[in-house]
């Protein structure tokens, strides 16, 4: 199968894969305990006044009524109004994804420029005290959880110290002046900082040691030995021949750890008090703002197949063995 | 404990009124007396209520039937441990009586639909205040129209000697006579115990006194418009800085639902009558300067006539008709009591507002005139969907205006210069802080200088003895947590066995344990603690607390006792 026949195959299978997240989330949300205009409504309100809101929401419609309506608006990329803020859920997120895209994404893209190099080295200077330090230290990291260490960084460099923030992306009292002017500011640095440094070092222990055992295979092939006979440096050898080589199965945990990235995480954005939109989406989920919710999440599925089918073609251009059979790579 | 970002106040105020039969232009009416049934003005009956043979609780009965294993709702751990903590003790002190409990914890929206749309639960474990004027409540909680799904009434009470004197005190214009009415609905309901209060909290807040001071103790809290505008600040930058948990949503005074939105809103807009620390009205600090009960059913008021918008346009009396009016028009759930209250509102004299009202109110300022926030006709009007429609910088007459709103990160409010009862800082800035830890830290070392929502506990202990520069003020309070039981499940239709419950709530372990003495016991089952003043009854009776009284209560209401559990009276 050519490349062009695979790509369109796998759009298809993508737009299925979406219209089933789509459902799936649209059931499980009303199937959730719970009323949503719980959240919306003031209890000082009476019974006649929340049933008008149930209605306004179209909360009183048959289930495949409301079912119907959600599908075509998000057929024409509509995903419909906060009930909270009654703003248009696109913008709800748009407020706060490029805050978590500028942490997320520059602590991932720090993780991993630090992550291939060591774990290309750990597997050449493989039995050395550095190997065992490395990994011992990426295992310890794997296994502590990356919250307990912002809590510790905020206590002991914040609380204590006085040389990190504690809180938020810019100083109290900081009238906001447009996205870009904030991030070039010193003061956005400064708050940036201590979460980028935590979620850099977890974003950097999966890569490392994936890394490291795609090498170690790497290194016991034929053509490295031919490579050693032709008197190529250990660094060449290294990078050049041996890591491009090992970078395989690092893309696919790339573009699985990129999509998870961009939903942010609650628990980091919590500690740090950081705006992002993995606070903004687990609020909605349980205030049921069903519409931030299903949004949220349905883009974040689509970033996910995306970054996916990125990957699988990624593997073809960066592998010539690699084919596209029926379904399969070859 | 603080204020609970989400704690349910009231229910279907509106729906009673709109059942209340009352004629109007009887002024000074007193409890309408002679309205008692036939037959017993208790609440539902149940052996050990002088209709069954098994009355003598001294003597010893066969047991029947068990009780049936009651299921206590209660709050995540997460959102709120101590509180938690207290109503698993709880459900634990109820099973060494004999009852069968088990817990339930649902998170804060199911628990709600449960309880108050449902009426699925047998015992809820709650936290609520009753406002400034406990008489609003009380016929939202007790009276026998509000019992339907979605009603205050969730325990479905039912007493018919009572509701004529729920409504009688809602239109008693005397205050005296009118405290002396709502005394003695206490004693009925504490003794019926349908709700009953476990702990009593008072309102509180920790600041920065090197920075802040002249915090009033008031009964509707700490941040109310009176303290905001008591308050003096001392720092450079002569700015008020405080906190909360969870992001605004929406800033529409239409529409706000959340203590963040109101406390953030009530300084932004006027009411026609602000009160003094005594809950008197204040006419100095009242966009009202006179008001005039020319009739039983009807209020005049007098419009001050140097005030203006945050936009410089001037406040009217135009505002004010159009207010009433638009609130009832677009149905806005925040004034939805107040605006079922108005028959029809005109403007008189210029400057002059006289409402009638669609039936009589005594109380006209706690329940009427206090809570509509006036709004701008200019900015309001020609909206489409207003109640629903994101408002991102609202323009108010109150004295902050809106400055900056960064959403999911901060909202500042600035001084309104003109305002006839102006605060004492230049700015109040609210970050949002979601971990409590550093919220600790941040009042600590000065980065907050105050906080609206204060968590009592160890935490606050350690704080304020590390911490030389940090002051902690507290002053009688509403707020209280409680227990409420379903009146409809078998067992907890029977007094006896509400009172035995009561008497096994370990209130003062809880208090003494697990608030460190943050909080106050309710040993007298009466809801409306003494904050309230004249209002307060301080001669209800106390149950005796133990297990060993619970179980005689339930003994001499005729409930027998078989392998350590509460059994229903053999036939």
């Amino acid at each position: 199968m050519s490349k062009l026949k695979f790509f369109i195959r796998r759009i298809g299978q993508s737009i299925v894969t979406l219209w089933a997240v789509a459902t799936t989330l649209f059931l499980l949300m009303r199937g959730m305990p719970g009323d949503p205009t719980s959240y919306i409504v003031s209890p000082d309100m009476d019974p006649e006044t929340r049933a008008r809101l149930i209605e306004s929401y179209g909360l009183n419609k048959p289930l495949h009524v409301q079912y119907i309506r959600y599908m075509q608006n998000l057929a024409t990329g509509d995903f419909g109004q906060s009930f909270h803020s009654g703003l248009p859920v696109t913008e709800v997120m748009w407020t706060y994804l490029p805050n978590t895209l500028i942490l997320f994404l520059a602590a991932f893209s720090m993780g991993y420029a630090l992550a291939l190099p060591l774990g290309v080295l750990t597997a050449w200077y493989r039995g050395s005290r550095f190997e065992k330090t490395t990994i011992i230290t990426s295992l310890m990291i794997r296994s502590v959880p990356a919250f307990w260490i912002a809590i510790l960084i905020i206590w002991i460099g914040g609380a204590k110290l006085n040389i990190i923030p504690m809180t938020g992306m810019t100083s109290i009292g900081t009238e906001p002046e447009g996205f870009w002017r904030m991030v070039f500011s010193l003061d956005f640095l400064h708050h940036f900082i201590a979460p980028a440094f935590v979620l850099a070092i977890s974003y950097m222990a999966y890569p490392l040691l994936l890394m490291r055992n795609s090498m170690l295979e790497v290194l016991g092939e034929d053509f490295i030995e031919v490579c050693r006979a032709k008197g190529l440096t250990d660094w060449n050898i290294m990078f050049r021949h041996g890591a491009r080589n090992a970078l395989l199965p690092i893309l696919t945990a790339a573009a699985v750890a990129l999509s998870g990235a961009i939903g942010g995480n609650v628990l980091i954005e919590t500690v740090f008090g950081w705006p992002g939109l993995g606070r903004e989406i687990v609020r909605a989920v349980l205030r049921r703002d069903y519409p931030v919710a299903q949004g949220a999440f349905l883009i974040l599925s689509g970033v996910v197949i995306f970054f996916n089918l990125v990957a699988d073609l990624l593997y073809g251009y960066l592998d010539p063995r690699v084919t596209y059979g029926e379904g399969e790579y070859k | 404990m603080g204020s609970d970002p989400s704690k349910p106040s009231s229910i279907n105020r509106r729906g009673f009124l709109n059942k209340t039969a009352l004629t109007s232009g009887v002024l000074g009416m007193t409890a309408l007396a002679g309205c008692n049934g036939d037959g017993d003005s208790t609440s539902t009956e149940g052996p050990g209520e002088g209709t069954d043979g098994s009355t003598d609780g001294a003597e010893t009965v066969e047991a029947g039937e068990p009780l049936p294993t009651y299921t206590l709702l209660n709050h995540p751990q997460g959102y709120n441990p101590i509180r938690y903590d207290a109503f698993n003790l709880v459900a634990e002190r109820m099973q060494e009586v004999g009852f069968d409990v088990e817990v339930e914890v649902f998170e804060w929206g199911t628990m709600f639909s449960r309880i108050y749309s449902e009426h699925n639960f047998d015992i809820g474990g709650w936290g609520r205040s009753l406002g400034v004027d406990p008489g609003e409540r009380l016929p939202e909680m007790y009276h026998s129209d509000n019992t339907a799904p979605g009603e205050g009434n969730f325990a479905g009470y039912q007493n018919e000697d009572l509701d004529p004197k729920l409504n009688a005190q809602m239109q008693e214009t005397d205050p005296d006579k009118r405290a002396d009415m709502i005394k003695e609905i206490q004693a009925t309901i504490s003794r019926d115990a349908a709700y009953n209060p476990l702990v009593m909290f008072e309102s509180s807040v920790l600041y920065d006194e090197t920075q802040v001071s002249g915090w009033v103790d008031y009964l509707a809290g700490y941040n109310s418009v009176l303290n905001m505008t008591s308050i003096e600040v001392n720092n450079e930058s002569n700015e008020l800085v405080g906190y909360w948990p969870e992001t605004i949503n929406n800033l529409n005074v239409l529409n706000a639902s959340t203590n963040k939105q109101v406390f953030t809103l009530n300084v932004m807009y006027d009411s026609l009558v602000a009160f003094d620390e005594n809950l008197n009205y204040d006419p100095e600090r009242s966009i009202a300067t006179e008001v005039n009960r020319p009739s039983f059913d009807t209020v005049e008021y007098t419009i001050r006539e140097d005030h203006s918008w945050h936009d410089g346009e001037d406040l009217t009396a135009d505002d004010v008709v159009w207010t009433m009016e638009y609130i009832q028009e677009v149905e806005a759930p925040s004034f939805s009591d107040a605006a079922g209250r108005i028959d029809s509102v005109e403007k008189f004299d210029g400057n002059k507002v006289r409402v009638t009202l669609s039936n009589p109110v005594g109380p006209i300022h706690n329940l009427f005139s206090s809570n509509i926030s006036i709004l701008p006709q200019h900015k309001w009007e020609g909206r489409s969907d207003p109640v629903n429609m994101n408002i991102s910088e609202p323009v108010g007459s109150g004295p902050l205006q809106f400055e900056y709103w960064d959403t999911g990160s901060e909202i500042a409010l600035q001084r309104f210069d003109d305002h006839f009862n102006p605060v004492n800082f230049d700015r109040r800035i609210w970050r949002i802080i979601p971990e409590q830890s550093t919220v600790w830290s941040l009042i600590a070392n000065g980065d907050l200088n105050y906080t609206p929502i204060l968590n009592e506990g160890r935490e606050l202990d350690q704080t304020l003895e590390q911490n030389d520069n940090l002051s902690y003020q507290s002053s009688p309070g509403s707020f209280f947590w409680f227990e409420s039981f379903n009146l409809r499940t078998e067992g907890l239709d029977n007094r006896a066995v509400r009172q035995a419950a009561v008497q096994s709530m370990p209130k003062s372990i809880i208090v003494d344990q697990l608030l460190i003495g943050y909080g106050q016991a309710r040993l007298t089952n009466n809801i409306v603690s003494d904050a309230f003043g004249k209002y307060h009854n301080d001669n209800i009776e106390e149950f005796e607390q133990g297990i060993e009284a619970a179980k005689e209560t339930l003994r001499e209401g005729g409930f027998a006792f078989k392998d350590g559990k509460v059994h229903f009276a053999a036939e």
